[in-house]
């Protein structure tokens, strides 16, 4: 009887201290884990906030750039200046489209760079970290109703490039939303699950 | 006898142990639940839904019982650190941000004579800073 109360009483003593362990380890990995994760998204944030605000530049250069292409087109319509405006007209035309096929890929080949590197990032965490949803930046070009060229994009909420991360273990989420403010510029916020 | 003087010797240290382990876990309970509510807070989750989530944390690891104790004993503080020497006096780091402080007495599973007098319960204190810069 005493032998084996003496012998359930050293096993308590010598699994208390694993359990302990074991617990704060848990923690600990928790908590680094959550680090990451708010860290790789607010980079993911900053980045995709300045490439929404750096092509937002770019429309308002295209804005510019088409009004000077329609008053081009409107004035080659008239003889005296039809040559040099017609000249004009296509540099501009030119220039448009240029700038139109050159933005959008060079855009999505940097939005992949910083989604590979925060996948890296994800990846030095003690524990498999994963993105559950990555989607592609895409934006969708918009055409001029009059000539046809573009003058901007769309760049609707569901385009934008809102990531979830997740963990396994069911608490730990966060999640990133890019939002529109009134002055036009993106943001983004970090949300917490 | 030596029966006797065996179980006399074991009954305190398994109480001991076990008092230890208790205060172990809710350490690390606390510590999760002030930097979970800290960040949620920093990141405009609303208070109501973050209470809501730390009542339900506490339900499923402590089961219901404790955590109607545990609302009902714990203090809890909020407050922005900007000062570096605030920060540095409660070891928080360097970068400014918000931190939450909780507070927690519990009695303890027997009292033992501590300081010129009895203790009966055990204090527990964790801040948790989430940086915001």
């Amino acid at each position: 009887m005493f032998i084996s109360f003496v012998l359930s009483a050293l096993i308590v003593l010598s699994t208390a201290p694993l359990g302990i362990t074991h617990l704060y380890r848990l923690e600990t990995d928790f908590q680094w884990n959550q680090i990451i994760l708010d860290n790789v998204a607010i980079q993911l944030g900053k980045q995709g906030r300045e490439l929404l605000n750096q092509i937002r530049k770019v429309e308002i250069q295209l804005e510019k750039l088409h009004t000077l292409y329609h008053a081009a087109l409107a004035c080659s319509l008239i003889p005296a200046t039809a040559i040099a405006c017609k000249s004009s007209a296509h540099n501009l035309r030119t220039t448009i489209q240029v700038i139109a096929t050159s933005v959008i890929p060079s855009a999505s080949a940097r939005w992949l760079q910083s989604v590979q590197q925060a996948r890296r990032d994800l990846n030095k965490g003690s524990q498999d970290l994963g993105m559950d949803t990555v989607v592609d930046f895409h934006p969708t070009a918009r055409f001029c109703k009059v000539c046809h060229q573009v003058e901007g994009w769309k760049v609707p909420s569901k385009v934008l490039p809102a990531f979830l991360f997740s963990k396994r273990i069911n608490v730990l989420k966060s999640r990133l939303v890019h939002e529109k403010q009134k002055n036009g510029l993106w943001n983004y916020r970090l949300r917490a699950h | 006898m030596e029966a006797l003087l065996g179980l006399g010797c074991l009954l305190p240290a398994i109480l001991i142990l076990c008092e230890v382990y208790r205060r172990e876990v809710y350490q690390v309970v606390l510590a999760h639940i002030t930097c979970m509510e800290v960040r949620e807070l920093a990141l405009g989750e609303s208070p109501l839904k973050v209470h809501e989530r730390i009542r339900e944390f506490l339900r499923s690891s402590l089961g219901k019982e404790a955590s109607i104790f545990w609302e009902h004993q714990t203090q809890v503080a909020r407050y922005w650190v900007t000062d570096p020497q605030i920060l540095s006096q409660r070891l928080l780091g360097r970068k400014p941000g918000l931190v939450s402080e909780r507070w927690l007495r519990y009695p303890q599973l027997a009292s033992f004579s501590f300081r010129k007098g009895r203790k009966h319960h055990q204090e527990i204190l964790k801040r948790c800073l989430y940086p915001l810069s």
